[in-house]
């Protein structure tokens, strides 16, 4: 099974102290994100690799190739969840290459 | 006999002119504090804040212009509508100024009161009309206090590398 290549989203954090996770949204360019949007649970961090959450399966970056746009929100203990941050229009590319072919030795 | 009732008399008097003068704070609407906002502009109004964001609340002794004698503290009471409860109450403040933080997400209501220094239970009306037991007014009530809405602060500078 082809592998797809890193591509970094990263933020600086919120300044609550009380933030249990981050939630990263993934929209195609043509879809406005909103807390609709499909999100993963990024734990607590500040960056995530988007090329492992297409290896891992997260459906809206499986095949991804295009432009996207990308959110990141907070979520307190309470789950009060903040507005979501915004990188509009990112081009992305988790298609792999087809294999080579014709292989022989000679 | 004359001389007696001149004494109850002035007794009477001084008493009257005591009791007055206590009520004077809680009679006289124009001495509430009038908060301020950063221009330095009288505002009752809603303001936009994060959890754990610096907030400072500032005001003028009196919501119009009777000269400042500088004989009054201040009372700052900031109740959490979700609790339904008093979460801050400073009382007898020397200043006319009060910084301090909402750690968690919800609406908040801060108003200020003045109370004279030498009797800080003798005050003035509170700058807006909610009150715990009775919860808030949504309308009308807002003239000289202000809504806090907290939020929970967003990330930012987001990027991709």
């Amino acid at each position: 099974m082809a592998r797809v290549g890193t591509k970094v989203f990263f933020w600086t954090e919120s300044s609550a102290a009380d933030v249990e996770e981050y939630r990263v949204y993934v929209e195609p360019e043509a879809n406005p994100v909103n807390y609709s949007s499909p999100y993963i649970s990024a734990g607590k961090v500040t960056e995530v690799d988007l090329g492992e959450l297409a290896n891992q399966g997260f459906a809206p970056l499986v095949d991804a190739e295009g432009d996207f746009n990308l959110g990141v929100s907070a979520l307190d203990t309470a789950g009060n969840e903040s507005d979501i941050a915004v990188k509009p229009s990112v081009p992305l590319d988790f298609v792999a290459p087809v294999p080579p072919t014709g292989l022989g030795v000679r | 006999m004359i001389k007696k009732w001149k004494y109850v008399l002035l007794a009477l008097v001084a008493f009257a002119q005591t009791y007055t003068n206590e009520l004077v704070l809680a009679q006289e609407s124009s001495i509430v504090p009038n908060l301020l906002n950063s221009q330095g502009w009288f505002e009752g109004g809603t303001k936009y804040k994060v959890t754990g964001e610096n907030i400072k609340a500032s005001w003028t002794p009196h919501a119009d212009n009777i000269p400042w004698e500088g004989n009054y503290v201040f009372d700052v009471q900031i109740l959490s509508y979700e609790r339904d409860e008093v979460i801050i109450d400073e009382r007898a403040l020397n200043q006319l100024e009060y910084n301090f933080t909402l750690p968690r997400v919800g609406h908040y209501v801060l108003r200020v009161r003045a109370c004279y220094a030498n009797n800080t239970t003798d005050c003035s009306e509170w700058s807006n009309s909610w009150s715990a037991e009775n919860s808030i007014e949504f309308s009308g009530t807002m003239v000289n206090g202000w809504w806090i809405f907290v939020w929970l602060d967003a990330p930012s500078d987001i990027g991709i590398r």
